[in-house]
């Protein structure tokens, strides 16, 4: 049964209360914020606070999984979220691009 | 460790801010829950990413050392997996690479759970201590 983030007809409920979105969203203002997310994996995490931000660019290595978020995600997510497969060591973007970078269990 | 770091400093606009999320090095405790109420728990001490913490520790530490960084905030929490058997905790902790060589005694929960539920529904829950740490970027790379 793969996990899932807290829908209760599921057997597994990863992060119930929402604990870490709300620790996440209390570190740092990200009302209007441009935030580049490192590891974001199938985007459990992502999908929990993406409604705050300007934008958020969400990389992974595991091009599989960055793939399967990006396109299982097309037609529920806004304009402003984006998923690509990037390492966070060589990061594809420009310097001073983003207000926040978050490394959500990646470092 | 220290290159992603870096990175994250590059990409990051004059006092943006690094949030650093992840498990502490500590045990893991599962509990038996019936509603949201602990029943029963067992703690799991051999849980094995003090290597990664470690290693992870010592690159932000360098990061602060060379100003890249100015630490900000902490903020401590208990992250929740709440799961119907202990089959289905096996298997989350089986995809995630900081579980997957936990000790956890899946026949013990399983046979505690069975036990407990008593007519109502128990479920496992497991509690992992995690650490926000957030940084302020410095203007200079130091």
């Amino acid at each position: 049964m793969a996990a899932c983030s807290s829908m209760a007809i599921m057997a597994t409920e990863v992060d119930p209360t929402g604990i870490e979105p709300r620790a996440i969203l209390q570190a740092a203002d990200f009302k209007n914020a441009r935030v580049l997310e490192v590891g974001t994996g199938d985007g459990r995490l992502t999908f929990r606070y993406a409604d705050v931000p300007t934008s958020v660019v969400g990389i992974d290595t595991n091009e599989p999984e960055i793939r399967s978020t990006a396109q299982g995600s097309r037609v529920e997510l806004p304009s402003h979220v984006q998923f690509l497969c990037a390492s966070g060591t060589a990061l594809p973007f420009s310097a001073e691009r983003f207000d926040i970078v978050l490394l959500a269990s990646s470092l | 460790m220290v290159n992603a770091l870096r990175e994250a400093w590059r990409v990051l606009t004059p006092g943006g801010i690094f949030v650093d999320v992840r498990p502490v090095t500590a045990p893991l405790v599962v509990e038996v829950i019936i509603a949201t109420h602990a029943i029963w728990s067992v703690e799991v001490s051999s849980y094995v990413g003090a290597e990664d913490n470690a290693a992870a520790d010592a690159a932000v530490r360098h990061a602060l050392s060379r100003e890249w960084f100015v630490f900000q905030k902490r903020h401590p929490f208990d992250f929740e997996i709440d799961c119907d058997t202990a089959e289905d905790l096996k298997v989350y902790a089986q995809m995630h690479r900081r579980m997957r060589a936990a000790e956890i005694p899946y026949e013990t929960l399983e046979m505690r759970r069975r036990e407990l539920r008593n007519g109502s529904t128990a479920r496992l829950r497991c509690r992992r201590s995690w650490m926000l740490s957030g940084y302020r970027k410095m203007r200079h790379e130091g």
